[in-house]
C-alpha cells in the first residue's frame, strides 16, 4: 500500500502572509481563552469567597500610625458635695493647700506665681494665680476645673483627672484665695454637675494598648502546639478510613480545625452546635466552604472522629 | 523623597477613595498615550529605515504620518505630562508605605519619560522634507530609537510598580522590575501600543482624504491590528493565571470577562475595517481606551484585595501562633 500524503486543511505558510485568515479562527480561539478563564474561576471559588471577608480597616492605611488607645488607670470617682463648690470652708481651703504644695508648686511654685523649680523650663510659663488676665481656658470656677480634668493642650499643663473630683475642687478653692475670682453661680454648679456627674459619682475603667489587649487575649486562649501535633499524629493515623478519607476531603487546614474543634467543642461535645459553626462559617473553622453540601449524617460521622481525637 | 509621600495626608478612607480614583484616571492617560508613543515612534521608525532602503517616498509619507500622531502641543500636556505626573503624585501617596522603593521609582520614571518625549520630539525635525533621498542625518532616529528605550523603560518601571501592588513586594528596585508577572504585564502593554496606534491610524485615514499612502496605510493597519489581535488575550489570560490567589475577587473576574470580550470586539472591527475600506471604524480607539482602562482598574481592584488580605492577616489575632 503506497503511503499516502495527507494533506494539511490550513497551510500555516499562507496564514502568516495573510493574517486575515486567521479571523476565521477567532472564534474557537476566544471561546478556548474564556474557557480558561472560567476554569481557573471555578477552581478559586474557596479564595473568592474569603477575599470577599470585610476587615476593621481599609488598604493602605493599615501601614500608617494609626492612633492606640493610651494606657490609663481607672478610678472610681466618689460622689462629691456641690456645696463645697459654693462655701468654701477652711477646712477645704487647707485640704487644698496641702494638695497644692504636693501637686502644683514644681511648676506654679509656693506661693502659686508661677515660679516653681520647673518653671524656667516650660513654654509658655506656668500660671500666675495672682493675675486674673489672660487665663486660655478663662478664671471662672467651672473653667478651672476643666483645665484640671483635661490639661491644656500645647503647654505643660498635663491633666489632672486622676485626682479625686472633692481634692480638685479643694485644690480650685484655695487657688481662688490667691486674688479677687469671679463668683460661683448656681447655674455654674448644675452646669458642672451635669457634665462630670460629681453629685454621683463616676466609675472609669482602666485602658491598655490594643497591643497588650491582643497578647492577653493569645495568653488567655492559646493551645499549647504540642497537644495539637499530638492530635495531628492521631488523625493521620486513625483506623477509620472512610471517615478520615471524608474529613481530607473537606478540611482546609487540619491544624486550624483542630485547634478550633479543642477549643469550642471537646468540652462541650455539642454535635448540633458543631455543624451549625461548620455551615455557617467553614473557613474559619478550618473547613473548605464545600464542605456545607456534606448531610448532616456525614458532618456528625466527622464531629464524632474528631470528638474520638480530642479526646 | 520624604515630600513625595507626605504631599497629601490620608486620615480617612474618603481620602483615599480619592487617591484611587485619582490614580485610576490618571494611570488610564498615563497608558494611552505612552502606548500611543511607543507605537507610532516604533512604526515610523521602522518605516522610515524601510523608505530609506527602497528609496519609497509612499513609505516615507506614512512614517512621516505616524510620526505626527501624538505631536499637538496640548495633546502632549493633557494625555501625557499631567497623567504622568498625577500617576507619580497619586502611586506614592498610595503606596509609598506598602513598597518603600516608590518614590524613588515613580521619580525615575518621570524623568526618563520627560527625556524620551524630548528625544522624540527632536526626531519629528527629520521629516522637514518630502524626499527620502535628501535625509542623510542618521543621528536623529538613533535619538528616536533612544527615546523608546526610555519611553519604554519609564513604561516598565510604572507597570512593575503596579504590579508590586498587587504582590505586595517589599523588595528592592530590581527585584520589582525583574518579577515575572511584571514582564508580562510589559508585553501586554507593548503588544497594546501596536493594536492602539493601529487603531488611531485607522480613525485618523477615515478622517483625511490626503495622503498617497492611504491604501497601504490601510492594508499596513488593519494587517498589524490583526496579528495583535491575537496576541493581547493571550497575554491577558496568562496574566490572569499568574494573579495571586490572595488578590483574586468576582470583580476581577468579572472584569477580566469584560477585557476579553473587549478584545474580541477590536478583533472584529480590525477585520470590518480590512474588508470594507469605506467603513467609519473610529469605534476601534473607543474600545482600545475602554480596554486599558479596564485593564488599570482589575490592576487597583486586585492591589486593593490583597492589601485588605495582607491587612486582615497582620490584625487577625492569631489565636493559634
Amino acid at each position: 500500500m503506497k503511503n499516502k500524503k495527507i494533506e494539511a486543511e490550513l497551510e500555516f505558510k499562507e496564514l502568516i502572509k495573510s493574517p486575515v485568515r486567521l479571523f476565521g479562527l477567532i472564534f474557537p480561539y476566544f471561546f478556548i481563552l474564556f474557557l480558561i478563564v472560567g476554569i481557573y474561576f471555578v477552581k478559586h471559588l474557596d479564595y473568592l469567597t474569603f477575599n470577599q471577608v470585610p476587615p476593621v480597616l481599609t488598604d493602605s492605611l493599615y501601614n500608617r500610625t494609626l492612633p492606640d488607645v493610651k494606657i490609663k488607670k481607672g478610678s472610681l470617682k466618689a460622689a462629691v458635695d456641690l456645696s463645697t463648690i459654693s462655701n468654701a470652708s477652711g477646712e477645704i481651703i487647707k485640704k487644698g493647700k496641702e494638695l497644692f504644695a504636693k501637686n502644683c508648686t514644681a511648676c506654679h511654685g509656693p506661693t502659686g506665681k508661677g515660679d516653681g523649680a520647673a518653671a524656667a523650663a516650660l513654654k509658655p510659663p506656668p500660671r500666675n494665680f495672682h493675675k486674673l488676665q489672660g487665663w486660655t481656658n478663662g478664671n471662672h470656677f467651672s473653667e478651672i476645673y476643666k483645665t484640671l480634668q483635661d490639661g491644656v493642650k500645647g503647654t505643660g499643663m498635663s491633666a489632672y483627672d486622676y485626682i479625686p473630683a472633692a481634692d480638685r475642687i479643694a485644690i480650685i478653692q484655695y487657688v481662688r484665695t490667691m486674688a479677687k475670682y469671679p463668683p460661683v453661680t448656681q447655674k455654674e454648679i448644675t452646669e458642672l454637675d451635669k457634665k462630670y456627674n460629681l453629685s454621683k459619682g463616676e466609675y472609669t475603667p482602666s485602658n491598655i494598648t490594643i497591643e497588650m489587649a491582643t497578647k492577653k487575649i493569645l495568653e488567655e486562649n492559646s493551645i499549647p502546639k504540642d497537644k495539637i501535633n499530638n492530635y495531628l499524629t492521631k488523625l493521620n493515623s486513625t483506623q477509620n478510613q472512610e471517615v478520615t478519607d471524608l474529613l481530607n476531603n473537606y478540611v482546609a487546614d487540619k491544624t486550624k480545625m483542630l485547634m478550633i474543634f479543642t477549643r469550642d467543642f471537646s468540652t462541650e461535645k455539642d454535635v448540633n452546635k458543631f455543624i451549625n459553626r461548620v455551615i455557617n462559617s467553614p473557613m474559619e473553622s478550618g473547613f473548605k466552604t464545600s464542605v456545607t453540601s456534606l448531610s448532616v449524617e456525614k458532618l456528625k460521622k466527622i464531629f464524632n472522629l474528631l470528638t474520638k481525637i480530642v479526646g | 523623597m520624604n515630600i513625595l509621600k507626605n504631599l497629601y495626608s490620608i486620615n480617612s478612607t474618603s481620602d483615599l477613595l480619592v487617591l484611587k480614583f485619582g490614580l485610576f484616571i490618571s494611570l488610564t492617560f498615563a497608558f494611552v498615550f505612552l502606548a500611543l508613543l511607543l507605537g507610532s515612534t516604533i512604526f515610523s521608525l521602522v518605516h522610515f529605515s524601510k523608505a530609506k532602503t527602497n528609496n519609497d517616498n509612499t513609505i516615507f509619507a506614512f512614517s512621516k504620518f505616524v510620526s505626527g500622531l501624538v505631536t499637538k502641543m496640548w495633546f502632549r500636556f493633557l494625555l501625557g505630562f499631567l497623567p504622568m505626573l498625577g500617576s507619580v503624585f497619586f502611586f506614592t501617596q498610595l503606596y509609598a508605605e506598602k513598597i518603600p522603593s516608590a518614590p524613588s521609582a515613580m521619580l525615575i520614571a518621570f524623568i526618563l519619560f520627560l527625556l524620551g518625549l524630548c528625544s522624540i520630539l527632536i526626531y519629528k525635525n527629520l521629516y522637514k522634507t518630502e524626499n527620502v533621498n535628501e535625509i542623510t542625518n542618521t543621528f536623529l532616529p538613533t535619538l528616536a530609537w533612544l527615546g523608546i528605550g526610555l519611553i519604554s523603560v519609564s513604561s516598565f518601571i510604572l507597570v512593575a510598580y503596579l504590579q508590586a501592588s498587587i504582590l505586595g513586594n517589599k523588595e528592592g528596585f530590581f527585584a520589582i522590575l525583574f518579577s515575572p508577572s511584571a514582564i508580562l504585564y510589559f508585553f501586554l502593554f507593548v503588544s497594546l501600543s501596536f493594536g492602539l496606534t493601529s487603531g488611531v491610524i485607522i480613525a485618523v485615514l477615515n478622517r483625511t482624504n490626503e495622503g498617497i499612502y492611504k491604501s497601504y496605510a490601510r492594508y499596513f493597519s488593519t494587517y498589524s491590528g490583526l496579528i495583535f489581535s491575537f496576541l493581547h488575550p493571550l497575554l491577558f489570560v496568562l496574566i490572569v493565571l499568574s494573579t495571586p490567589v490572595n488578590s483574586l475577587s468576582f470583580l476581577y473576574f468579572g472584569i477580566s470577562a469584560l477585557v476579553l470580550l473587549l478584545m474580541l470586539l477590536t478583533a472584529i472591527q480590525f477585520y470590518y475595517s480590512y474588508k470594507n475600506s469605506k467603513a467609519k471604524t473610529t469605534s476601534i480607539v473607543f474600545l482600545f481606551v475602554l480596554l486599558i482602562s479596564f485593564l488599570v482598574y482589575s490592576t487597583n481592584i486586585s492591589s486593593e484585595v490583597a492589601s485588605k488580605k495582607e491587612m486582615l492577616q497582620k490584625h487577625r489575632v492569631e489565636l493559634f501562633s
